[in-house]
């Protein structure tokens, strides 16, 4: 019992954390941020398991985790608030060629990271010819270039 | 899946309204974060300032200090300062029920249980004036509020609560 509630627990945690930091804080996974994600792991291990070195306990928490994992996707197929609560909404933070300031500073997004999107995703040389920029739920940006 | 709705040339579930919510709920967030940060610091978690606490002053037959927060499964210890001549305590059984106990330095001598407490007694050198330390190093077992008593039978009894999170 001890072990399904610590999954659930550590699982809810790191949801809300993860949340709170914004869709940009480990969306595109530097170095640093791999490093960062395996200390997190790490960390989380020890409270997880304790000092129970069962593979019984070890199969209760994964099963636990991906349990959870599942309830939720399907909550969220089911309910559209429950879904935007979780992941979030996609945005538009840049529009025919105008990056939308307020938009971008809020998301702690810059122009930088749009022209990188542009240059990287689809070749694009300057932010005219951007038509949309969507900052996505998973904190990628997606490009979508003008016609011409 | 949210709704799709047309903005411009793109159809996205774009929500403007829901955005600067979760905006606004992110900020209060990060002053959560912060603020529990800060408190970790200062020991509201264990081990620092704001856990340090004590009960009887240190000519009193028995003074002691522990933490006044700790955590379940994670060390902690109480210290033990015995006046002049005392060579006995006593623990509330309730407490100690809820401890996994690691050490007692200097070994007891003698337990002794009754309903409501464990006496350990311990052997003085010759020179019964000088006050002797003890320490207890237990591990909390459960989690939540606990209350113990602490003292020496006949002549004084402190109580004390710690809170242990999980």
């Amino acid at each position: 019992m001890d072990s399904v509630l610590r999954g659930l627990a550590i699982y809810i945690f790191l949801l809300l954390v993860f949340r709170i930091a914004g869709k940009r804080s480990l969306a595109q996974i530097t170095t640093f941020d791999f490093v960062l994600l395996l200390i997190v792991g790490e960390a989380t291990q020890q409270a997880l398991l304790g000092d129970d070195f069962s593979l019984t306990t070890a199969f209760v928490v994964i099963l636990t985790l991906i349990g959870v994992d599942i309830c939720f996707s399907v909550i969220k197929q089911r309910s559209r608030g429950i879904d935007k609560l979780l992941d979030g909404v996609p945005l538009i933070i840049v529009e025919n060629g105008e990056p939308l300031k307020e938009r971008m500073d809020k998301s702690r997004v810059d122009e930088s990271d749009v022209l990188e999107a542009a240059r990287r995703l689809r070749g694009l040389e300057r932010m005219e010819q951007v038509k949309y920029a969507v900052l996505e739920r998973d904190g990628a940006i997606s490009i979508i270039p003008r016609d011409d | 899946m949210s709704e799709a709705q047309r903005v411009g040339d793109l159809e996205i579930t774009q929500d403007l309204e829901f955005q600067k919510r979760s905006w606004k709920a992110q900020r209060v967030g990060w002053a959560v974060i912060a603020l529990l940060i800060l408190g970790g610091l200062l020991g509201v978690f264990g081990r620092g300032f704001a856990a340090r606490a004590g009960a009887g002053y240190p000519d009193s037959p028995v003074s002691f200090e522990y933490e006044r927060f700790t955590r379940s499964q994670s060390s902690t210890s109480l210290l033990l300062r015995l006046g002049a001549g005392v060579d006995r305590v006593s623990i509330s059984r309730a407490y100690l029920e809820r401890m996994q106990i690691e050490a007692i330095t200097p070994q007891p001598e003698a337990v002794e249980a009754s309903g409501t407490r464990y006496t350990y007694s311990f052997r003085r050198t010759a020179n019964a004036n000088e006050p002797i330390t003890v320490v207890i190093h237990v591990r909390p077992q459960g989690f939540g509020m606990l209350s113990g008593e602490v003292g020496v039978e006949g002549l004084i009894t402190h109580g004390f609560w710690q809170l242990i999170y999980p």
